[in-house]
């Protein structure tokens, strides 16, 4: 049964960038319906065909509504029975709920902002102004910096993620890489862009050619979305 | 003194030819375990298209990986520890690879390895090989001291399985501890029990242990046919696995034998088997003969 209660999810993704995790989290959908306190699955700001032929509309329809879907069901069971062992005072069961938290929370994070870095590519239009600046400063281009991204994100072993982030302290422009859903927040970066390589992400399309999905997936970002990110980060 | 140097001769010729031959199967390398099944023949339980890619790309890939990081290392006159012919001792020797090659062997030698044990201990569903019966009395022996029952070991081994958090492997492992031999463990991406507990990877349940059994549970395993129900795939992959070949896991395990996979099976001891796909003999007169075997049983299946 649930408390109601409103858990910070920042509480357990990592302690060195709580105030980006708890910024992060709390822009995810919450809602209290029937005095239950539960995450939402956001829904797409698109068709789930329109990212094709780049991503196709079978592997956004299992993404989002199966593993997306996955993850927010089993956060909210986690919490609740988290809630229940706080009230309980159980310590170790608080303990031994911890990773699936991690694993949920991170991955709901992770989705969320996801689905907003993308966009059909009629819509999709290159960084602009001060991105752009930034980008062109710290890369030389904008398209060395898309080449080592995939570089990096292609050689993330297993599952993961690829990243676009902000160093909260230098205020400077990062790529980085995150393992399963491990959210990016715990390294000190703001999310700006992230790409998942999770093999559910490209499977069914590129086979195990990640490298030819890393390659296809520009053509579907949303660089507005990232310029407002970034431009939110540096506030 | 003539008849002396004839006999020296001939020595000279008899050791010539034996190191000739050992050296051939010293040089054996690391290759892809033959399938003595067609890439459709696991249908319907693990589907044609599974098994192209997966054995005949990914696990390809991992094979090519660790053959050019080998090559590497030896031509820039790096000192490995162990044969580069034999894997397992490669794996089993991480901790003493110096750095980059310990990775590389990590992520694509441990590839290798964990395919070449899984594929090998699959067979088409429906062949006797699959049935329980096809358990060996030492094994089943063993599974039921550990988990009461062989249902109780595939359900456990099933349940760890289904927990795997991104990518990974379940095991039924046998560790050498006389009160508790057999073991269930997971490793995260392409890790294996056999290179112990690595710095900084999550804490590996029978860490050492050896691998008697295998479950890919990495998305490309299953995800063509069955998406995200990992649990679907789980069932299949029991309707496959190949006990005789589990049995015989054990049965080298126990022994102490090294599992050489690159020679699709245990080193020494074994009678030549007439058979030309997986299973030869590793000594040293049938190791050429076991790699030009399995090379071609290899392209007969791509």
């Amino acid at each position: 049964m649930a408390s109601g209660r409103v858990i910070n999810l920042a509480r357990f993704l990592g302690r060195a960038a709580e105030p980006a995790a708890a910024a992060q989290s709390s822009a995810l959908q919450y809602s209290t319906v029937g005095g239950v306190a539960a995450y939402k699955l956001p829904d797409l700001p698109y068709d789930h065909s329109a990212l094709e032929p780049v991503i196709s509309g079978e592997i956004m329809e299992l993404h989002h509504k199966k593993h997306h879907a996955a993850y927010v069901t089993n956060l909210n069971k986690a919490l609740e029975e988290y809630a229940d062992a706080e009230s309980n005072k159980d310590l170790q069961k608080m303990i031994s709920l911890q990773s699936a938290i991690n694993f949920n929370g991170g991955g709901h994070i992770n989705h969320d902002i996801f689905w907003t870095n993308l966009c059909p590519e009629k819509d999709a239009a290159p960084p602009s102004g001060e991105l752009l600046a930034a980008i062109e400063a710290k890369w030389g281009s904008l398209d060395k910096f898309t080449a080592t991204f995939s570089a990096k994100t292609a050689a993330v072993q297993g599952s993961g993620w690829g990243w676009l982030g902000l160093n909260k302290e230098t205020k400077a422009l990062e790529i980085a890489t995150c393992a399963n859903q491990d959210p990016l927040a715990a390294k000190g970066l703001v999310p700006l862009l992230g790409i998942d390589v999770w093999e559910h992400a490209y499977y069914l399309q590129y086979k195990n050619v990640r490298p030819d999905y890393l390659k296809a997936i520009w053509k579907v970002v949303n660089w507005e979305n990232v310029a407002q990110r970034y431009k939110a980060a540096k506030a | 003194m003539a008849r002396i140097i004839s006999y020296m001769n001939r020595f000279v010729i008899v050791a010539a030819a034996a190191s000739a031959l050992l050296a051939c199967s010293a040089q054996a390398q690391i290759q892809q375990v033959a399938l003595p099944y067609a890439l459709d023949a696991l249908e319907p339980e693990i589907d044609n298209a599974t098994m192209n890619f997966h054995y005949g790309t990914h696990y390809a890939t991992y094979v090519n990986n660790t053959l050019a990081a080998l090559k590497n290392a030896t031509d820039s006159g790096v000192r490995l520890p162990v044969a580069t012919s034999n894997l397992t001792a490669l794996i089993s020797s991480i901790k003493r690879l110096p750095s980059p090659l310990n990775t590389t062997i990590r992520n694509q030698g441990g590839g290798a390895w964990n395919h070449a044990l899984y594929f090998k201990h699959l067979t088409p569903p429906g062949s006797p090989a699959t049935q329980s019966t096809a358990i060996s009395a030492p094994l089943r022996d063993a599974i039921n001291a550990n988990f009461g029952s062989v249902d109780n070991m595939t359900a456990a081994l099933s349940a760890a399985a289904g927990k795997v958090f991104g990518s990974g492997w379940a095991w039924l492992c046998y560790t050498g501890n006389s009160s508790a031999d057999l073991a269930i463990t997971t490793t995260p991406n392409q890790d294996n029990p056999l290179m112990g507990q690595l710095p900084g990877a999550p804490a590996v349940s029978a860490a050492g242990c050896t691998p008697i059994l295998g479950i890919d549970v990495w998305e490309h395993a299953y995800y063509l046919k069955h998406g995200p129900k990992r649990p679907a795939y789980l069932e299949s992959f029991w309707k496959v696995l190949n006990w005789q070949q589990v049995s015989k896991n054990y049965d080298s395990a126990v022994q102490g034998l090294e599992l050489d996979l690159s020679e699709a099976a245990p080193r020494a001891l074994e009678a030549p088997s007439k058979a030309v796909s997986a299973g030869s003999s590793s000594s040293g007169s049938a190791g050429f003969g076991a790699m030009a075997a399995a090379a071609a049983a290899l392209l007969a299946v791509v």
